[in-house]
């Protein structure tokens, strides 16, 4: 994987100067850091004022994240020093990085699921002897203080629940409550808005704003133009592990933005835009699935998908929207067989299935992209050749008596690769050790292989890069010609616009609202994936403040 | 005495060694750290116990010995599984066959000897003369009153203290304790080593109080049975104190159960905690198969901060 020197079309690199380094509370310079052979970031610099909100932009896996893990010192940089108020900090920890005053919310949240929200914000706090016991006059004095904290910074916290039974935005908040209850003056938050409703990235960014008037030093990490155009002070834009430069929010635009994001290869993803454009009638296929009012049990024996209607025809795709963990998983997962019904109908091709199972499914013609690609999609230690056989090996034509056909099977291997460009080293290459891009299309070669009469695909394009994502686009967009359905779940809103015919949103385990591709617009289907607008009273908003979806329904 | 007083003094009797291995395994998986040498750990601390006791005849240093070499055989799994990250099973079992046959060999000499001056009784009065409650903790030995003082520390530490809330976090989700500052590999390190002292205490009140000489694999599986029981206890200090007595109750009934009868095969009895203990998990796995099941989620996972997610 190599580095493409950062070079935006109009201008020289700038990095930032600085002058008076105690003017800055965080200032890294020449920062350069390898997993095994591949360089993710090299060579960057980052200098933040204090009392900014300073946004750290760029495409995934631009090397933001990675920058930031070295602040908090989870990952040692192979070159590179970081000033903290103007003073050199050696940080090889995250203990150490708490000790500079630096606080991160990660991504993916550090919150140990089944403590209470109160446990996990005192949770490294070494109150010495008079802190160790902790009954209950220590908890009533903790949860005073935290409460206090909480009215300060207007953040409301559950702190009596455990953390699994909490929002996503909870959590976050919870997280955020953790670096100000230790009293952080750097506060670090990674892609904060990927998992959040509209209105609760709204509230977010507020929140931000009360920190900084506190005189905190806010850095945001994001790909969304729209939150760092609204809510930053300066904009750092990262590409490809490089830092491309540091502009203040007043001086750019997000036009401007955008182009150095994707550098050069804007231009050529939009020339390669797949002319197969929407088509304009409603499809008039017959239908392929029909989903009545489906349910069935989440993980923690919830009722996690309550009475799920849908349908999806021969030749269209339909899109499934839907903030993370509304019922999309068990959704995907009871189509595929995965996970058992327990009530409603499901017909296929008209035929009703009495209960689904993964193998049965399959053979019905159902192909499926799963989530999490390295998880239940492929065994990462496997070849190529290994992870294209895993559905077909049963075949005639990939084995005799048992016995897999070697020489056949690597040959037809080779020729699923060429199709599908997959760009691989050889075809006995572990899939582990390929790019997101590569193991997505790689994923599809194996699944169009079963001539599927209906895709499902989940998050196809998630962690993926331009390029990729449009060769996903197009795969998809092909079997729609061909007269296959599509069902596309995603979080992605930009992606169910530009591809699905019609968007179904699913809210709390159910299908709340239909849009047809002509009609859909961001803010209608935002209204309905947070509830705040449900299909039985359509006359107007729903008044009140959004009432936080808790997973504990059934129990 | 009648047959039910008498179970129960049994029961007492033959739940304490699983009690005290039981807990050891509790601080260690607490952690995240699977320790299956349990058995083999309570063989050394039996074999070290007597050998230490037979030549000095103090049977406190004989105690504080077999933690030691609990203490050796903690640390060994440490180096394996948090610092060289090893598989977890597989240095649990070895940890456990070394113990076997080490043990088996330095306890040759010792073979049937019988065991010099026992670890002394506390006569508690009043108590005694209380019909039932006299019979079972009137005059009950020093290590049997610690091992319910060690259930109620463990349960205080665990839920209670600062320290115990850093232990319940490095189980459940070390990268969190990792970005919390607490110090993963050292709370890891703590735990396994205390815990398998307590395993190695285990062993010497099997020697030392429990069936007094010293015999090969004396331990007859009572360590995979402590295993077992950590699972029964939900990792909770309180239900592993139920569970070693009701378990010790199986034991002793086959015992008395030959007392009484030879209609049942005395192969049976023997037979019958195991299958007790198979029984158990089974009842539990079906109660138990919609719930969370208390187990801490980064359990036999070791920890890479650097690893991407």
């Amino acid at each position: 994987m190599s580095i493409q020197q950062a070079s935006s079309a109009g201008g020289s690199v700038t990095t930032p100067v600085i002058d008076s380094a105690a003017e800055y509370s965080v200032a890294m310079t020449g920062i350069r850091k390898t997993f095994g052979s591949t360089v993710a970031i090299d060579g960057v610099d980052l200098a933040v004022r204090r009392g900014e909100i300073h946004a750290l932009l760029g495409e995934n896996g631009a090397g933001k994240s990675t920058l930031m893990s070295v602040l908090f010192g989870i990952y040692k940089p192979d070159a590179g020093t970081v000033m903290i108020n103007g003073q050199e900090a050696r940080i090889r920890s995250p203990k150490d990085a708490a000790g500079c005053g630096i606080g991160m919310v990660h991504q993916h949240f550090r919150l140990v699921s089944s403590m209470t929200a109160l446990d996990n914000i005192v949770l490294g706090e070494s109150g010495g002897a008079a802190g160790l016991w902790r009954g209950a006059a220590w908890r009533r004095r903790k949860s005073a203080e935290i409460t206090r904290l909480c009215e300060q910074y207007r953040l409301s916290v559950p702190l009596d629940r455990p953390v699994w039974q909490l929002s996503v935005g909870e959590q976050q908040r919870i997280e955020i409550m953790k670096t100000l209850y230790r009293r952080c003056s750097v506060i670090v938050l990674d892609e904060p808005t990927a998992v959040l409703t509209p209105q609760e990235a709204d509230d977010l960014l507020l929140t931000l704003q009360e920190l900084k008037k506190d005189g905190k030093t806010v850095i945001l990490t994001t790909h969304k133009l729209r939150e760092v155009m609204a809510a930053c002070d300066r904009i750092s834009v990262m590409r490809k592990g490089t830092m491309v430069r540091t502009v203040r929010a007043a001086d750019t635009n997000e036009q401007q933005l955008a182009e150095w994001i994707m550098g050069r290869e804007r231009e050529k993803a939009e020339q390669t835009e797949p002319a197969a454009g929407r088509r304009p009638q409603a499809p008039t296929g017959e239908p392929l699935l029909e989903l009545r009012g489906v349910q069935a049990l989440g993980d923690h024996g919830e009722l996690a998908l309550q009475s799920f209607d849908l349908t999806v025809r021969r030749g269209e795709i339909v899109g499934v929207a839907g903030v993370a963990g509304n019922g999309q998983k068990e959704l995907a997962e009871v189509i595929a067989g995965s996970r058992p019904r327990v009530g409603g109908e499901i017909r296929l091709n008209g035929e009703p299935i009495q209960q689904a199972t993964i193998k049965g499914m399959t053979r019905r013609g159902v192909a499926h992209v799963p989530e999490n690609r390295m998880k239940t999609g492929m065994a990462g230690a496997l070849d190529v050749v290994d992870n294209l056989l895993m559905k077909s090996y049963r075949s005639r034509e990939r084995s005799a008596f048992g016995l897999l056909r070697k020489k056949a099977n690597a040959a037809w291997a080779q020729s699923l690769v060429e199709r599908f460009a997959v760009r691989t080293p050889d075809i006995a290459t572990p899939v582990r050790m390929l790019s997101g891009g590569n193991q997505q299309k790689l994923l599809f070669a194996r699944e169009l292989q079963q001539r599927p009469l209906l895709m499902m695909a989940v998050h196809p394009t998630q962690g993926l890069d331009v390029g990729a994502a449009e060769s996903v686009h197009r795969l998809l967009l092909q079997l729609r010609s061909e007269g296959s359905g599509v069902l596309l779940i995603s979080e992605d809103l930009d992606e169910l616009i530009k591809l699905a015919d019609r968007i179904v949103v699913a809210f709390n385990g159910g299908a709340n609202g239909e849009f047809h591709a002509a009609e859909a617009s961001r803010a209608s289907i935002g209204m309905r994936m947070t509830g705040l607008m449900e299909p039985a009273r359509t006359g107007g908003l729903a008044e009140g403040p959004i009432r936080p979806r808790t997973s504990e329904g059934g129990r | 005495m009648d047959f039910i007083t008498a179970l129960l003094v049994a029961a007492l009797s033959a739940g304490t060694p699983l009690l005290f291995a039981t807990l050891g395994g509790i601080l260690s998986e607490r952690c995240g750290v699977i320790f299956l040498g349990t058995e083999g750990a309570m063989l050394m601390g039996a074999v070290v116990s007597i050998m230490t006791l037979s030549r000095t005849g103090s049977w406190p240093l004989a105690v504080v010995m077999a933690m030691l070499v609990g203490a050796a055989f903690g640390v060994l799994h440490g180096v394996l599984c948090v610092s060289l990250k090893a598989n977890q099973t597989v240095s649990g079992m070895a940890i456990t066959l070394f113990g076997t046959g080490l043990s088996a060999f330095l306890g040759k000499p010792y073979a049937g000897l019988p065991v010099p001056a026992g670890i002394p009784k506390l006569n508690i009065p009043v108590l005694q003369d209380v019909p039932v409650i006299g019979d079972l903790f009137g005059s009950q030995n020093v290590l049997v009153w610690a091992s319910f003082m060690l259930v109620i520390a463990m349960q205080a530490y665990i839920y209670r203290t600062g320290w115990g809330l850093k232990l319940r976090a490095v189980g459940d989700s070390p990268s969190t304790a990792d970005a919390m500052g607490i110090q993963v590999a050292a709370v890891r390190y703590g735990h396994v080593v205390a815990g398998a002292m307590l395993i190695g205490l285990s062993g010497a009140y099997l020697v030392l109080v429990f069936s007094p000489n010293w015999m090969e694999g004396m331990t007859a599986g009572r360590g995979w049975i402590a295993v077992a029981l950590v699972i029964f206890a939900r990792w909770n200090p309180v239900r592993a104190l139920l569970g070693a007595y009701l378990f010790g109750a199986f034991e002793a009934l086959g015992y008395r159960i030959q007392t009484v009868t030879d209609a049942v095969p005395p192969y049976f009895l023997k037979m019958l905690p195991y299958l007790i203990t198979i029984l158990v998990l089974m009842i539990i796995g079906w109660n138990n198969r919609r719930k969370p099941s208390g187990q801490p989620q980064s359990l036999g996972a070791p920890y890479y901060r650097e690893q991407r997610t």
